[in-house]
């Protein structure tokens, strides 16, 4: 039985060659080499092996078993997590197709696994979807719900490149910076991903290896989308028997609740449409009123209409704060859960991937065996020798199939509960948020018309 | 003021007249406040106690009080159609007497059209929506439908009551026949050519204005009122144009918050976390909310958007007036120019004279008449927008505050329950 110090020194050693990796490659950004994710502190092991340590160097009490395991888990959930991720200063750098957009990332923290408790990196669009490839690609398929990052967009890109100072592409970029923030935290919440060394790099290495794979139209990105469609079509002829019913009821929830999130977020989408256009339409008015009071003869009158202008200029400046807020609090959040719903249900269909290898395993097994059968009622030594020891193979691959199917089971349990908490969290924060938000225009509202009464009355 | 549509709309108008009494009330006050000196005069009253609104026509009961003689009882009433309106309106601008009078606007015709189809639309789409939210949309394009109404028959009113207190157009024979005569008037719409021949009549006009108004006036008086006016019109007509699209948009916001309620409602029954009950509170703050800012909406496209329509055809009514009267001065000009042939030929001399005394008279009576109209009309103008503007500031206040302590009530469960 291993000790957990010897168990950390093989999980340092991978984590140096992994940096060295990058150390030496980055400078020519060679892609090819580092680009692959590095290798992922299983997860199937208890990687919180490694808790977070919070004041000492010093390891805190082993846990190997599931139960304790689950606790350091809660516990961490809590306030026990202390990490804080910014994305600010977005800057733009080169010039024509070739510019992109570098912002920063700051990260500050108290948990000792990061070398400093304080410090940024700057990153481009692509080192995050590099980063969100990466992670998928070790943990999704064994039921970890792997935030997705921002959607890619080339109309809102290319304006940027192309130079174009308008507010739609600062609007564009503010966009993208707060989904960035956003996907990031999220990330950093998950206490297993937070643990993986491409994580802990993408925060803190001053270069990453660019990922290319990360372009739409290259022949990554193609092959990437071939494989959906194969899955979609493989998902369509899996027909599970599904023993546990958590799982089906659980299905069907998530599927309703997709539908309901996408129905309100049409509505706040409209709502955040409207109040442009009413911004938009009260300063129109606003300036029409100062007119109108400019020709008005009487004097006192005149005097009002301009107030009225003033007012109305005031209200169209709240309603534009408050379209701001209709979006980036109640809009984004709603976008935001339909994409990470989408990856719940991506983890539930691996689930019916997982259980698919093991039937076919069994199937298999089933005909080795029947091999084996065959070939001692003819009697043949070395074929009989041949087919045991491929019903051996095979039987070694049932007993991993359903263990690897009972692992991702439960870890989708887990998986899904921690989900729900998070979302009832941010949900509550962020509507709490929002209302608070609308507190404040109506307290606004009121002060400006407050003033204004006084001077209506005075029309004498 | 009852309201009894077609088949289809009947009760369900009823329910909604009975959604916010004060409504009625405060319309009342509004419009009629356009006019402030409106107000209680023994002699002649007039009002609109009721009106019937059928598949594509309104009735008003126009209902008079009055101590005057020239009418049979004290007290009548009479029904009324927008056509007879229109007919007395068209009769004192044809009438050459008041020529020197501004002329109370007509009312606009009711238009219920946009109204009827997005009802008629509902009715379509019922099947693809849940019945929660057809019932909301119903109630909601009813309220819409009640308020044109209640609007159309305030517009008409004001019609009304400025003819009742103009000291001069109160007496008037066709006015009093249309408050009296409880008959129909068989006043049929204009037809075809005359439509044609009030299209020419009107582009006449408005050349004529252009080659009239190139004359400078001597009098200081109608100078500047003819610059203000001109100008003042304009503007106007801008502000109301801008103002109807702000109420508009604000009541789009509106119905969107009407949508997410719904939305939110349906994600707190159907959560299967303790989410529900935070759901379901918010749901219903947007339903409350939701009523306060079509308020909101519904208060400035009264005190504001309605404020501007009137003063936009009242100041075309003063447009109307001056340029009678520089058409009288140019016809006084043309008089004088002909009496001086006249006398250098010596022939028709009296007949001109007679003519010239006659243009002269006219020009004088009408300047006199149009010099107290339009300080009149300055008065009422500068008390209407007081009277409105300040309604408005505090109806505003009052949604705000309104609103305010809505969501903060929310909070405090929402927070006191996390």
């Amino acid at each position: 039985m291993m000790t957990e110090k010897i168990f950390l020194q093989i999980i340092n050693s991978l984590r140096a060659e992994a940096t060295e990796e990058v150390s030496l490659d980055s400078p020519e950004r060679e892609p090819i080499l580092s680009s692959e994710p590095s290798p992922a502190v299983t997860p199937v092991t208890p990687t919180t092996l490694i808790a977070p340590r919070i004041e000492s160097k010093s390891l805190s009490a082993p846990v190997i078993f599931d139960r304790s395991r689950e606790e350091i888990e809660e516990e961490a959930n809590g306030d026990v997590f202390d990490i804080e991720i910014g994305v600010s200063d977005p800057e733009k750098v080169g010039d024509g197709m070739n510019a992109y957009m570098a912002y920063r990332v700051t990260t500050k923290t108290s948990l000792s696994m990061f070398s400093k408790s304080e410090f940024s990196v700057k990153r481009r669009f692509s080192d995050f979807l590099g980063l969100h490839s990466k992670l998928a690609s070790k943990y999704l398929h064994v039921g970890y719900i792997v935030p997705p990052a921002p959607e890619k967009s080339i109309v809102g890109m290319t304006k940027v490149k192309v130079g174009k100072e308008d507010s739609s592409s600062t609007e564009f970029v503010e966009k993208r910076r707060a989904a960035l923030e956003r996907y990031l935290q999220r990330t950093v919440k998950h206490p297993t991903l937070l643990q993986d060394p491409d994580l802990r790099q993408f925060l803190e290495s001053s270069e990453l290896p660019r990922a290319v794979n990360t372009q739409a139209l290259s022949g990554a990105g193609i092959l990437r989308m071939v494989n959906k469609a194969a899955d979609a079509v493989n998902k369509m002829t899996i027909k599970m028997n599904e023993s546990d019913a958590w799982f089906e009821e659980k299905q069907q929830q998530f599927e309703n609740l997709d539908q309901q999130l996408r129905k309100l977020h049409a509505s706040v989408e409209a709502l955040v449409c409207h109040r442009k256009e009413l911004s938009a339409n009260t300063a129109a008015f606003a300036k029409s009123a100062a007119m109108l009071g400019n020709s008005e003869d009487h004097t006192a009158l005149s005097r009002a209409l301009s107030q009225l202008a003033e007012v109305e200029e005031k209200i169209d400046q709240l309603h534009q704060e408050q379209a701001f807020a209709d979006f980036y609090m109640f809009s984004e959040l709603l976008s935001d859960y339909i994409r990470l719903i989408a990856a719940v249900k991506g983890v539930f269909d691996h689930r019916m991937k997982c259980w698919q290898k093991w039937e076919d395993a069994q199937i298999t097994l089933l005909k080795k065996r029947e091999t084996e059968a065959k070939m001692m009622v003819a009697n043949k030594p070395d074929k009989i020798q041949q087919a045991k020891n491929e019903i051996r193979e095979w039987e070694a691959k049932v007993q991993q199939g359903e263990r690897d199917f009972e692992q991702i089971s439960k870890t989708i349990r887990k998986e899904v509960g921690r989900f729900e908490k998070e979302r009832v969290k941010d949900f509550k924060t962020v509507i709490i948020k929002y209302l608070e938000s609308l507190v404040q225009t109506q307290q606004q509202l009121i002060k400006y018309w407050e003033a204004f009464l006084p001077e209506a009355k005075a029309i004498a | 003021v009852r309201a009894c549509a077609g088949p289809g709309l009947g009760a369900a108008m009823m329910e909604g007249l009975d959604d916010g009494p004060d409504f009625l009330s405060e319309e009342d006050r509004g419009l009629k406040a356009i006019n402030v000196d409106l107000q209680s005069d023994a002699a002649l009253q007039v009002d609109i106690s009721d009106a019937l609104s059928e598949r594509d026509k309104v009735k008003f009961t126009v209902h008079t009080k009055s101590s005057l003689p020239n009418f049979k009882q004290n007290e009548f009433s009479v029904v009324r159609q927008h056509e007879e309106f229109i007919w007395l309106h068209d009769s004192f601008i044809e009438n050459e007497d008041y020529a020197g009078y501004i002329i109370p606007p007509a009312p606009p015709r009711p238009d219920f059209d946009a109204s009827r189809e997005k009802l008629q639309k509902l009715g379509e789409g019922e099947g693809s929506m849940t019945k929660e939210e057809f019932t909301k949309m119903k109630q909601e394009l009813e309220a819409e439908y009640l308020a044109i109404f209640k609007k159309t028959v305030a517009m008409h009113e004001v019609f009304l009551c400025r003819v009742a207190a103009h000291p001069i157009l109160r007496k008037d024979l066709n006015f009093h026949v249309f408050l009296e005569y409880n008959q129909d008037l068989s006043v049929r719409g204009k037809n075809k050519k005359e439509k044609l021949e009030d299209f020419f009549k009107n582009m006449v006009k408005s050349a004529d204005g252009v080659i009239v108004s190139g004359v400078k006036d001597v009098d200081d008086f109608f100078e500047h009122e003819r610059t203000f006016l001109l100008e003042y019109h304009n503007r106007v007509k801008d502000a109301s144009a801008k103002s109807d699209r702000m109420t508009r948009s604000h009541k789009s916001a509106a119905d969107d918050y009407n949508r997410i309620g719904s939305s939110l409602y349906a994600l707190g029954t159907q959560d299967s976390t303790d989410i529900c009950k935070f759901f379901l509170k918010v749901s219903e703050l947007f339903d409350k909310t939701r009523k306060i800012e079509a308020r909101v909406s519904a208060d400035e496209d009264l005190k504001l958007s309605d404020l501007l329509k009137y003063y936009l055809r009242e100041s075309q009514a003063a447009k109307d007036l001056l340029y009678r009267r520089s058409r009288s001065l140019v016809d006084y000009e043309n008089a004088n120019k002909a009496l001086d042939k006249a006398r250098a030929k010596n022939k028709d001399v009296l007949q001109a004279e007679t003519s010239q005394q006659l243009c002269c008279q006219k020009f004088e009576k009408i300047s006199e008449s149009a010099k107290q109209e339009l300080i009149d009309f300055k008065t009422r103008r500068v008390a209407a927008f007081r009277k409105n503007l300040v309604e408005l500031a505090e109806l505003e206040l009052k949604h705000a505050k309104g609103n305010l302590q809505l969501l903060q009530n929310c909070l405090a469960v929402l927070n006191g329950d996390t």
